[in-house]
Protein backbone atom coordinates (compact mmCIF):
# COMPACT_ATOMS: atom_id res chain seq x y z
CA UNK A 1 0.00 0.00 0.00
CA UNK A 2 1.08 3.56 -1.06
CA UNK A 3 1.80 5.91 1.79
CA UNK A 4 -1.36 8.56 2.08
CA UNK A 5 -0.66 11.86 0.26
CA UNK A 6 0.15 14.79 2.68
CA UNK A 7 -3.01 16.28 3.97
CA UNK A 8 -4.55 12.92 3.54
CA UNK A 9 -7.92 13.32 6.21
CA UNK A 10 -8.18 10.65 8.68
CA UNK A 11 -4.82 8.83 9.75
CA UNK A 12 -5.58 5.21 10.87
CA UNK A 13 -6.02 5.83 14.57
CA UNK A 14 -8.85 3.36 15.51
CA UNK A 15 -6.35 0.58 14.97
CA UNK A 16 -4.23 1.79 18.15
CA UNK A 17 -7.78 0.84 20.18
CA UNK A 18 -7.47 -2.77 21.27
CA UNK A 19 -10.21 -4.37 18.58
CA UNK A 20 -12.14 -6.26 21.70
CA UNK A 21 -12.34 -2.86 23.28
CA UNK A 22 -13.57 -1.82 20.68
CA UNK A 23 -15.98 -4.52 19.65
CA UNK A 24 -17.82 -4.31 22.82
CA UNK A 25 -18.23 -0.53 22.41
CA UNK A 26 -19.89 -1.28 19.17
CA UNK A 27 -21.99 -4.21 21.13
CA UNK A 28 -23.13 -1.62 23.79
CA UNK A 29 -24.20 0.97 21.10
CA UNK A 30 -25.69 -1.77 18.79
CA UNK A 31 -28.02 -2.88 21.61
CA UNK A 32 -28.56 0.80 22.89
CA UNK A 33 -29.43 1.88 19.09
CA UNK A 34 -32.31 -0.79 18.56
CA UNK A 35 -33.76 -0.27 22.22
CA UNK A 36 -33.77 3.19 21.42
CA UNK A 37 -35.17 2.72 17.73
CA UNK A 38 -38.03 0.37 19.49
CA UNK A 39 -38.83 2.86 22.41
CA UNK A 40 -39.15 5.86 19.92
CA UNK A 41 -41.87 4.22 17.78
CA UNK A 42 -43.75 3.25 20.75
CA UNK A 43 -43.06 7.08 21.62
CA UNK A 44 -44.35 8.04 18.16
CA UNK A 45 -47.34 5.46 18.62
CA UNK A 46 -48.32 7.04 22.32
CA UNK A 47 -48.03 10.52 20.53
CA UNK A 48 -50.01 10.03 17.81
CA UNK A 49 -52.75 7.93 19.67
CA UNK A 50 -52.80 10.53 22.72
CA UNK A 51 -53.23 13.67 20.34
CA UNK A 52 -55.19 12.26 17.81
CA UNK A 53 -57.29 9.79 18.90
CA UNK A 54 -57.50 10.97 22.14
CA UNK A 55 -57.97 14.15 22.88
CA UNK A 56 -54.71 14.70 25.13
CA UNK A 57 -55.08 11.80 27.33
CA UNK A 58 -52.83 9.60 27.65
CA UNK A 59 -52.79 6.10 26.25
CA UNK A 60 -50.22 4.03 27.74
CA UNK A 61 -49.12 6.43 30.08
CA UNK A 62 -46.40 8.99 30.52
CA UNK A 63 -44.03 6.53 31.78
CA UNK A 64 -43.46 6.19 28.50
CA UNK A 65 -41.91 9.18 27.35
CA UNK A 66 -39.83 9.07 30.81
CA UNK A 67 -38.75 6.39 29.83
CA UNK A 68 -37.53 6.84 26.41
CA UNK A 69 -35.93 10.21 27.72
CA UNK A 70 -33.12 7.93 29.78
CA UNK A 71 -33.07 5.09 27.45
CA UNK A 72 -31.51 8.03 25.29
CA UNK A 73 -29.01 9.63 27.65
CA UNK A 74 -27.96 5.61 27.82
CA UNK A 75 -27.90 5.96 23.89
CA UNK A 76 -25.82 8.88 23.92
CA UNK A 77 -23.31 7.44 26.47
CA UNK A 78 -22.95 4.29 23.81
CA UNK A 79 -22.13 7.14 20.95
CA UNK A 80 -19.96 9.12 23.05
CA UNK A 81 -17.87 6.08 23.80
CA UNK A 82 -17.92 4.71 20.56
CA UNK A 83 -17.32 7.93 18.68
CA UNK A 84 -14.29 8.18 21.23
CA UNK A 85 -13.06 5.07 20.29
CA UNK A 86 -13.09 5.54 16.93
CA UNK A 87 -11.68 9.33 16.61
CA UNK A 88 -14.29 9.80 14.58
CA UNK A 89 -15.19 13.54 13.51
CA UNK A 90 -18.30 15.76 14.80
CA UNK A 91 -19.96 15.32 11.52
CA UNK A 92 -20.57 11.65 11.83
CA UNK A 93 -21.44 12.55 15.65
CA UNK A 94 -24.23 14.83 14.94
CA UNK A 95 -25.93 11.96 12.86
CA UNK A 96 -25.79 9.47 15.35
CA UNK A 97 -27.28 11.72 18.21
CA UNK A 98 -30.37 13.08 15.56
CA UNK A 99 -30.30 8.88 14.88
CA UNK A 100 -31.98 8.84 18.72
CA UNK A 101 -34.91 10.98 18.32
CA UNK A 102 -35.45 10.38 14.27
CA UNK A 103 -38.02 7.43 14.23
CA UNK A 104 -36.20 4.49 12.15
CA UNK A 105 -33.03 6.32 11.82
CA UNK A 106 -31.55 4.68 14.51
CA UNK A 107 -32.14 1.13 13.04
CA UNK A 108 -30.44 2.82 9.38
CA UNK A 109 -27.59 4.03 11.45
CA UNK A 110 -26.63 0.68 13.30
CA UNK A 111 -26.66 -1.01 10.69
CA UNK A 112 -23.99 1.13 8.64
CA UNK A 113 -21.91 1.93 11.72
CA UNK A 114 -21.76 -1.72 12.34
CA UNK A 115 -20.70 -2.25 8.52
CA UNK A 116 -18.06 0.09 8.74
CA UNK A 117 -15.98 -0.78 11.92
CA UNK A 118 -16.50 -4.59 11.09
CA UNK A 119 -14.79 -3.22 7.82
CA UNK A 120 -12.31 -1.10 9.47
CA UNK A 121 -11.21 -3.66 11.97
CA UNK A 122 -11.33 -6.85 9.64
CA UNK A 123 -8.21 -8.71 8.88
CA UNK A 124 -7.50 -7.41 5.68
CA UNK A 125 -7.52 -3.70 7.01
CA UNK A 126 -9.33 -0.32 5.77
CA UNK A 127 -10.06 -0.75 1.80
CA UNK B 1 -2.72 20.80 25.79
CA UNK B 2 -3.40 23.93 26.68
CA UNK B 3 -1.98 25.51 23.51
CA UNK B 4 -4.41 22.67 21.41
CA UNK B 5 -7.16 23.79 23.12
CA UNK B 6 -6.31 27.73 22.59
CA UNK B 7 -6.42 27.47 18.75
CA UNK B 8 -8.87 29.06 17.22
CA UNK B 9 -10.95 26.45 15.63
CA UNK B 10 -11.19 24.96 19.41
CA UNK B 11 -11.80 28.29 20.70
CA UNK B 12 -14.78 28.62 18.47
CA UNK B 13 -15.59 25.19 19.79
CA UNK B 14 -15.48 25.36 23.22
CA UNK B 15 -17.79 28.86 22.66
CA UNK B 16 -20.36 26.74 20.08
CA UNK B 17 -20.11 23.60 23.31
CA UNK B 18 -20.54 26.00 25.83
CA UNK B 19 -23.77 27.90 23.85
CA UNK B 20 -24.93 24.25 23.72
CA UNK B 21 -24.69 23.53 27.05
CA UNK B 22 -26.27 26.60 28.15
CA UNK B 23 -29.07 26.18 26.36
CA UNK B 24 -29.62 22.74 27.07
CA UNK B 25 -29.10 24.22 30.65
CA UNK B 26 -32.02 26.65 30.09
CA UNK B 27 -34.47 24.42 28.86
CA UNK B 28 -33.45 21.75 31.72
CA UNK B 29 -34.45 24.89 33.87
CA UNK B 30 -37.68 25.63 31.77
CA UNK B 31 -38.67 22.15 32.10
CA UNK B 32 -38.40 22.27 36.45
CA UNK B 33 -40.29 25.44 36.47
CA UNK B 34 -42.71 23.30 34.14
CA UNK B 35 -42.77 20.73 37.13
CA UNK B 36 -42.98 22.96 39.45
CA UNK B 37 -46.37 24.49 37.94
CA UNK B 38 -48.09 21.06 37.46
CA UNK B 39 -47.36 20.20 40.49
CA UNK B 40 -49.07 23.44 42.06
CA UNK B 41 -51.84 23.17 39.75
CA UNK B 42 -52.52 20.17 40.64
CA UNK B 43 -52.50 20.60 44.28
CA UNK B 44 -54.29 23.71 44.36
CA UNK B 45 -57.28 21.64 41.75
CA UNK B 46 -57.52 19.01 45.21
CA UNK B 47 -57.51 21.98 47.84
CA UNK B 48 -59.85 23.77 46.00
CA UNK B 49 -62.22 20.47 45.78
CA UNK B 50 -62.55 21.24 49.66
CA UNK B 51 -63.97 24.47 49.70
CA UNK B 52 -67.24 25.68 50.45
CA UNK B 53 -69.55 25.03 47.43
CA UNK B 54 -70.00 28.73 45.10
CA UNK B 55 -73.09 29.56 42.38
CA UNK B 56 -71.86 28.75 39.28
CA UNK B 57 -72.56 31.94 37.89
CA UNK B 58 -70.02 33.60 40.13
CA UNK B 59 -67.21 31.56 39.31
CA UNK B 60 -67.74 30.70 35.36
CA UNK B 61 -70.40 32.32 33.20
CA UNK B 62 -70.99 30.60 29.81
CA UNK B 63 -69.34 30.83 26.95
CA UNK B 64 -66.01 31.51 28.86
CA UNK B 65 -62.76 29.67 28.89
CA UNK B 66 -62.27 27.47 31.97
CA UNK B 67 -59.00 28.57 33.62
CA UNK B 68 -57.07 26.22 36.09
CA UNK B 69 -58.45 28.52 38.72
CA UNK B 70 -61.68 27.20 38.45
CA UNK B 71 -61.31 23.46 37.61
CA UNK B 72 -62.03 21.33 40.63
CA UNK B 73 -63.95 23.70 42.30
CA UNK B 74 -67.22 22.90 44.32
CA UNK B 75 -70.30 24.51 42.76
CA UNK B 76 -73.86 24.51 42.98
CA UNK B 77 -76.59 25.57 40.03
CA UNK B 78 -80.38 25.73 39.75
CA UNK B 79 -81.60 24.73 36.58
CA UNK B 80 -84.27 22.54 34.38
CA UNK B 81 -82.54 18.68 32.44
CA UNK B 82 -83.46 18.38 28.92
CA UNK B 83 -83.47 14.56 28.75
CA UNK B 84 -84.23 14.48 24.86
CA UNK B 85 -80.44 15.61 24.42
CA UNK B 86 -78.39 12.80 27.20
CA UNK B 87 -75.39 11.27 25.71
CA UNK B 88 -73.34 8.58 26.73
CA UNK B 89 -70.08 8.87 27.30
CA UNK B 90 -67.80 5.83 26.62
CA UNK B 91 -65.22 6.99 29.40
CA UNK B 92 -62.99 3.78 29.02
CA UNK B 93 -63.68 1.59 32.25
CA UNK B 94 -66.91 3.63 32.68
CA UNK B 95 -70.17 5.02 30.89
CA UNK B 96 -70.97 8.48 32.28
CA UNK B 97 -74.48 9.76 31.89
CA UNK B 98 -74.50 13.17 30.08
CA UNK B 99 -77.46 15.82 30.12
CA UNK B 100 -77.77 19.12 29.64
CA UNK B 101 -78.89 21.21 31.89
CA UNK B 102 -80.83 24.35 31.09
CA UNK B 103 -79.85 27.00 33.05
CA UNK B 104 -81.51 30.38 33.17
CA UNK B 105 -78.29 33.19 33.50
CA UNK B 106 -79.07 36.85 33.09
CA UNK B 107 -78.16 37.04 29.65
CA UNK B 108 -80.28 34.40 28.82
CA UNK B 109 -80.87 30.48 28.91
CA UNK B 110 -77.55 28.73 28.15
CA UNK B 111 -76.36 24.43 28.99
CA UNK B 112 -74.13 22.99 31.30
CA UNK B 113 -73.02 19.59 30.11
CA UNK B 114 -73.54 17.37 33.61
CA UNK B 115 -72.46 13.97 34.30
CA UNK B 116 -75.12 12.69 36.29
CA UNK B 117 -73.35 9.81 37.47
CA UNK B 118 -71.53 6.87 36.35
CA UNK B 119 -71.63 3.05 35.54
CA UNK B 120 -70.66 0.01 34.01
CA UNK B 121 -68.69 -0.30 30.45
CA UNK B 122 -70.97 -0.24 27.24
CA UNK B 123 -74.24 0.23 29.02
CA UNK B 124 -77.21 1.55 27.08
CA UNK B 125 -79.86 4.10 27.47
CA UNK B 126 -82.18 1.59 29.03
CA UNK B 127 -79.61 1.10 31.62
CA UNK B 128 -79.95 4.13 32.99
CA UNK B 129 -82.06 5.91 35.32
CA UNK B 130 -84.01 9.04 33.29
CA UNK B 131 -83.11 12.26 34.45
CA UNK B 132 -85.44 14.07 37.11
CA UNK B 133 -87.97 16.40 35.93
CA UNK B 134 -88.18 20.11 36.67
CA UNK B 135 -86.12 22.24 38.11
CA UNK B 136 -82.95 21.00 40.45
CA UNK B 137 -80.58 22.22 42.59
CA UNK B 138 -77.12 20.48 41.96
CA UNK B 139 -73.94 20.37 43.86
CA UNK B 140 -70.67 19.49 42.09
CA UNK B 141 -67.60 19.35 40.63
CA UNK B 142 -66.53 21.93 37.72
CA UNK B 143 -64.39 19.47 35.38
CA UNK B 144 -62.42 21.06 32.15
CA UNK B 145 -63.73 19.18 29.00
CA UNK B 146 -61.73 17.47 26.29
CA UNK B 147 -60.42 18.79 23.57
CA UNK B 148 -62.56 18.29 20.34
CA UNK B 149 -62.61 14.62 18.82
CA UNK B 150 -64.28 15.69 15.57
CA UNK B 151 -68.49 15.95 15.50
CA UNK B 152 -69.67 17.38 12.69
CA UNK B 153 -72.37 20.23 13.68
CA UNK B 154 -75.93 18.37 13.46
CA UNK B 155 -74.68 14.74 14.30
CA UNK B 156 -77.06 12.53 15.27
CA UNK B 157 -75.09 10.98 18.36
CA UNK B 158 -76.28 8.53 20.96
CA UNK B 159 -72.78 7.83 22.02
CA UNK B 160 -69.80 9.95 22.68
CA UNK B 161 -65.84 9.03 23.17
CA UNK B 162 -65.30 12.25 25.50
CA UNK B 163 -66.73 15.23 27.54
CA UNK B 164 -66.13 18.10 25.28
CA UNK B 165 -67.45 20.82 24.95
CA UNK B 166 -66.57 21.57 21.58
CA UNK B 167 -68.10 18.66 20.15
CA UNK B 168 -71.40 19.66 22.26
CA UNK B 169 -71.91 22.48 20.93
CA UNK B 170 -72.34 21.26 17.36
CA UNK B 171 -74.90 18.72 18.98
CA UNK B 172 -76.77 20.92 21.47
CA UNK B 173 -76.20 24.38 20.28
CA UNK B 174 -75.05 27.34 21.79
CA UNK B 175 -74.95 29.16 24.39
CA UNK B 176 -72.91 26.81 26.63
CA UNK B 177 -70.46 26.56 29.12
CA UNK B 178 -66.91 25.53 28.48
CA UNK B 179 -66.64 23.13 31.20
CA UNK B 180 -69.04 20.26 33.03
CA UNK B 181 -70.43 19.66 36.15
CA UNK B 182 -69.83 15.92 37.87
CA UNK B 183 -72.94 15.95 40.38
CA UNK B 184 -72.35 14.78 43.59
CA UNK B 185 -75.51 16.02 45.39
CA UNK B 186 -77.90 15.15 44.61
CA UNK B 187 -76.28 11.50 44.87
CA UNK B 188 -76.81 10.03 41.92
CA UNK B 189 -79.78 6.61 42.28
CA UNK B 190 -78.29 3.31 41.45
CA UNK B 191 -76.59 2.22 39.54
CA UNK B 192 -75.44 5.23 39.07
CA UNK B 193 -72.17 6.38 41.37
CA UNK B 194 -70.86 9.47 41.33
CA UNK B 195 -67.91 10.60 39.07
CA UNK B 196 -64.24 9.54 41.59
CA UNK B 197 -62.12 12.69 41.69
CA UNK B 198 -59.71 12.56 38.73
CA UNK B 199 -56.15 11.72 40.49
CA UNK B 200 -54.58 15.62 40.13
CA UNK B 201 -52.11 14.84 42.74
CA UNK B 202 -49.51 12.14 41.81
CA UNK B 203 -47.26 11.23 39.09
CA UNK B 204 -47.82 11.76 35.75
CA UNK B 205 -46.68 15.71 34.54
CA UNK B 206 -44.52 16.46 37.38
CA UNK B 207 -41.97 13.47 37.15
CA UNK B 208 -41.80 13.65 33.58
CA UNK B 209 -40.72 17.42 33.46
CA UNK B 210 -38.18 16.43 36.50
CA UNK B 211 -37.36 13.91 34.67
CA UNK B 212 -37.00 16.07 30.94
CA UNK B 213 -35.20 19.14 33.26
CA UNK B 214 -32.19 16.20 34.76
CA UNK B 215 -31.87 14.98 31.11
CA UNK B 216 -31.15 18.22 29.47
CA UNK B 217 -28.65 18.41 32.17
CA UNK B 218 -26.83 15.66 31.60
CA UNK B 219 -27.06 16.71 27.11
CA UNK B 220 -25.48 19.99 28.60
CA UNK B 221 -22.67 17.90 30.28
CA UNK B 222 -22.20 15.86 26.79
CA UNK B 223 -21.65 19.55 25.09
CA UNK B 224 -18.70 20.10 27.07
CA UNK B 225 -17.08 16.29 26.90
CA UNK B 226 -17.00 16.29 23.45
CA UNK B 227 -15.36 19.84 22.90
CA UNK B 228 -12.58 18.40 25.58
CA UNK B 229 -12.62 14.71 23.21
CA UNK B 230 -12.04 16.75 20.06
CA UNK B 231 -9.42 18.71 21.93
CA UNK B 232 -7.70 15.68 23.17
CA UNK B 233 -8.14 13.67 19.87
CA UNK B 234 -6.32 16.74 17.93
CA UNK B 235 -3.81 17.28 21.07
CA UNK B 236 -2.80 13.35 20.56
CA UNK B 237 -2.24 14.08 16.80
CA UNK B 238 0.36 16.80 17.27
CA UNK B 239 1.97 14.65 20.01
CA UNK B 240 2.46 11.75 17.90
CA UNK B 241 4.03 13.92 15.30
CA UNK B 242 8.10 13.45 16.32
CA UNK B 243 9.09 16.69 16.69
CA UNK B 244 9.44 16.37 20.40
CA UNK B 245 12.41 17.69 22.28
CA UNK B 246 12.45 14.10 23.92
CA UNK B 247 12.54 12.49 20.79
CA UNK B 248 15.84 10.67 21.23
CA UNK B 249 16.38 10.81 16.96
CA UNK B 250 18.31 13.47 15.86
CA UNK B 251 16.98 13.40 12.78
CA UNK B 252 13.46 13.84 13.86
CA UNK B 253 13.65 16.99 16.08
CA UNK B 254 13.23 19.95 13.88
CA UNK B 255 12.05 23.68 15.07
CA UNK B 256 8.57 23.47 16.90
CA UNK B 257 5.62 24.39 14.61
CA UNK B 258 5.14 28.19 15.58
CA UNK B 259 1.71 28.15 17.20
CA UNK B 260 0.38 31.45 14.88
CA UNK B 261 1.14 29.69 11.75
CA UNK B 262 -0.33 26.18 12.09
CA UNK B 263 -3.46 27.59 14.56
CA UNK B 264 -6.68 26.42 13.04
CA UNK B 265 -5.63 23.68 10.95
CA UNK B 266 -4.64 20.26 12.64
CA UNK B 267 -3.97 18.43 9.47
CA UNK B 268 -1.40 20.46 8.14
CA UNK B 269 0.98 19.75 11.43
CA UNK B 270 0.63 16.18 11.16
CA UNK B 271 0.82 15.69 7.13
CA UNK B 272 3.86 18.20 7.12
CA UNK B 273 5.74 15.58 9.58
CA UNK B 274 5.06 12.17 7.87
CA UNK B 275 7.14 12.78 5.58
CA UNK B 276 9.88 13.21 7.99
CA UNK B 277 9.18 10.73 10.61
CA UNK B 278 9.65 8.19 7.74
CA UNK B 279 12.43 9.24 6.91
CA UNK B 280 14.02 9.31 10.32
CA UNK B 281 12.77 5.75 10.06
CA UNK B 282 10.77 5.95 12.87
CA UNK B 283 8.10 3.72 13.38
CA UNK B 284 7.99 2.63 9.61
CA UNK B 285 7.17 -0.64 10.32
CA UNK B 286 3.99 0.41 11.50
CA UNK B 287 3.42 3.52 9.37
CA UNK B 288 4.09 1.80 6.06
CA UNK B 289 1.66 -0.45 6.15
CA UNK B 290 -1.11 1.29 7.71
CA UNK B 291 -0.64 3.99 5.23
CA UNK B 292 -0.96 6.73 7.89
CA UNK B 293 1.66 9.27 10.01
CA UNK B 294 3.88 7.11 12.01
CA UNK B 295 2.72 6.21 15.67
CA UNK B 296 5.46 6.42 18.31
CA UNK B 297 4.43 4.91 21.91
CA UNK B 298 1.97 7.63 23.94
CA UNK B 299 4.69 6.79 26.48
CA UNK B 300 7.46 9.83 25.50
CA UNK B 301 5.15 11.60 23.43
CA UNK B 302 2.69 13.26 25.65
CA UNK B 303 3.79 15.91 28.38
Amino acid sequence: MTRDAPGAAEPTTARRVDPRTLARALQRYRVMAWVTGAFLLLLTAEMVAKYLFRGGEPWLGTWVAITHGWIYVLYLLTVLDLWSKLRWGLGRLVVLVLAGVVPVLSFVAEHRVTAEVRARTAPGGRP
Amino acid sequence: MFRTATRPRHLALLAAALGLAATFAWLGDWQLQRSRVEADARAAQSQRAGQPATDLLSVLPPATPVTGAVVGRTVTVTGRYDPGEQLLVDAGDATWVLTPLLVDTPDGRARLPVVRGATGPGAGPADVPPAPTGTVRLTGRLEAGSAPTGLAPGADVARVDAVSPADLANVWGTPLWTAYLAVTEPVPPAPLVALPEPDRGGGGLELRNLSYALQWWVFAGFAVFVWWRVVAEAHRREAQAPRRDAEPDPSARRPPVPGPGAAGEDDPVTSRTSPAAAGADHGAEQGADQGGPPQPSDAGARP
